[in-house]
């Protein structure tokens, strides 16, 4: 059982580096910073599956943590950095 | 940042890609020979840390580490985080040049939902501190995310707080550490010395008082300039950690 | 064997994720790749049986460090615009 854990774990961080290219090609930044988001999700079930398949239960712990956090750059991004979407284009609005 | 700035940019500086691309295999082949060299003798100070653990008052080797063999360091820390906030504050203030429109029904729900768990976590990883992973730097970080959630949002509990209380939250947490390092000196220990009985409770109280002011200061660090009395959305610290902390 | 193929992909990709990071030409991209980069190192601090660091990693790392940076972007962004109003003004200056 906790190989099945540890096969899923690489599955799911198979598809974190999958999430990667798309930080990497992303055309627009909401693109991005989804990806980023999706990891966090990601992230709390590599770690709840690994607390399980190490059976390391202080594993959880950084899950929780985690899964607390990891809502924080998303609400800077919609909070500081969505509306100038040219931030990502040209690194500064010039539209003035 | 623009293209064609990017690109010069780039062509000027040609060895750099080289430099970090030497650089990242010199470390490469410093951590494989760390890695693979055969370990001798001992395996470092684990069983000095282990056999000090009865008198240290807690039961987790990190805090014990952290928070009484080497308290030093976690002192000099907090005095790093403080005198980064005095940093900070001393910085010319800056203003966003579009005030941030008010944060709509679902991020303020998240809010009101997050914060309180963050500080529940938070007080959880303080209290697990003393016998697994977590602890006053752990509980900090987690209220410090909190206040900036509240930060990033402009949550009306921010202009509650009187800007005494958040300068001297600020504060606290070095100057409590060096008391109770005098303390244990005054009982005729040395400096920080704590042990037996009454270190568990030192420890704890430690714990508390810096998870309290890390928070704070993260925050403060984040807020980016010091609030001025009465103006809205410029304060920084939290209110409801010192509430969700004392229940 | 499973286990050591989750820290092989781990290494590998976050080494990767760290060369990106560097050579990015994009800020944005940079920070996004940053924050992704705080939850794999979270993963390796837990593979390498430091839950301490990990939760330090997960807390700072990926939710603090990731907000803010996106600030500072803006906040760059804002500034450099205010540095082009004042060359154009100078270069009216000069004009005239």
């Amino acid at each position: 059982m906790t190989t099945l854990y540890l096969c899923l774990a690489i599955v799911l961080l198979l598809s974190v580096v999958l999430g990667l290219l798309r930080i990497m090609w992303g055309p627009t930044a909401a693109d991005r910073m989804m990806a980023a988001q999706l990891f966090g999700t990601c992230g709390v079930a590599i770690l709840l599956l690994l607390a399980r398949g190490l059976e390391q239960l202080i594993i959880e712990d950084v899950a929780l943590v985690f899964a607390l956090l990891s809502a924080l750059a998303t609400v800077a991004f919609v909070r500081r950095a969505w509306r100038r979407d040219d931030v990502r284009r040209t690194g500064g609005p010039d539209h003035d | 940042m623009t293209g064609n700035e990017s690109t010069g940019h780039r062509r000027g500086m040609g060895l750099v890609p080289l430099f970090n691309l030497v650089m990242l295999v010199a470390l490469f082949a410093a951590l494989a020979w760390g890695y693979l060299a055969p370990v001798s003798g001992s395996s470092g100070l684990a069983h000095r840390v282990d056999a000090a653990l009865v008198e240290s008052g807690v039961e987790s080797r990190v805090t014990a580490v952290l928070l009484n063999y080497r308290a030093y360091d976690t002192l000099l820390e907090c005095f790093v985080l403080f005198l980064g906030v005095v940093a900070v504050w001393s910085l010319r203030p800056f203003r966003y040049d579009r005030h941030d429109p008010s944060p709509g029904l679902i991020l303020s729900s998240l809010v009101r939902l997050l914060v309180p768990l963050m500080v529940l976590v938070g007080g959880y990883l303080l209290w697990a501190g003393s016998n697994q992973a977590g602890g006053a730097f752990q509980a900090g970080a987690i209220l410090g995310g909190a206040g900036v959630l509240l930060l990033l949002t402009s949550s009306p509990l921010l202009s509650a707080l009187p800007r005494g209380l958040l300068s001297c939250g600020i504060c606290l947490g070095p100057v409590f550490f060096l008391m109770m390092g005098l303390a244990a000196m005054v009982l005729g220990r040395d400096f920080m010395e704590y042990r037996g009985e009454a270190a568990a409770l030192a420890i704890v109280a430690l714990e508390v008082v810096t998870a309290l002011s890390i928070g704070l200061c993260l925050a403060a660090l984040f807020g980016g300039r010091r609030p001025e009395a009465g103006q809205e959305g410029a304060g920084k610290a939290v209110p409801s950690q010192d509430g969700g902390e004392g229940r | 064997m499973v286990v050591s193929a989750f820290d092989i992909i781990l290494c590998l990709t976050l080494v990767w994720l760290a060369w990106h990071i560097l050579t990015s030409p994009d800020h944005f991209k940079a920070v996004v790749l940053f924050i992704s980069f705080g939850l794999l190192m979270a993963l390796a601090w837990v593979r390498l049986q430091a839950p301490d660091v990990a939760l330090a990693e997960a807390a700072i790392g990926s939710g603090l460090t990731g907000a803010l940076f996106l600030s500072a972007l803006r906040r760059m962004a804002s500034v450099r615009r205010g540095e082009r109003r004042l060359d154009r003004a100078e270069e009216r200056y000069d004009d005239g």
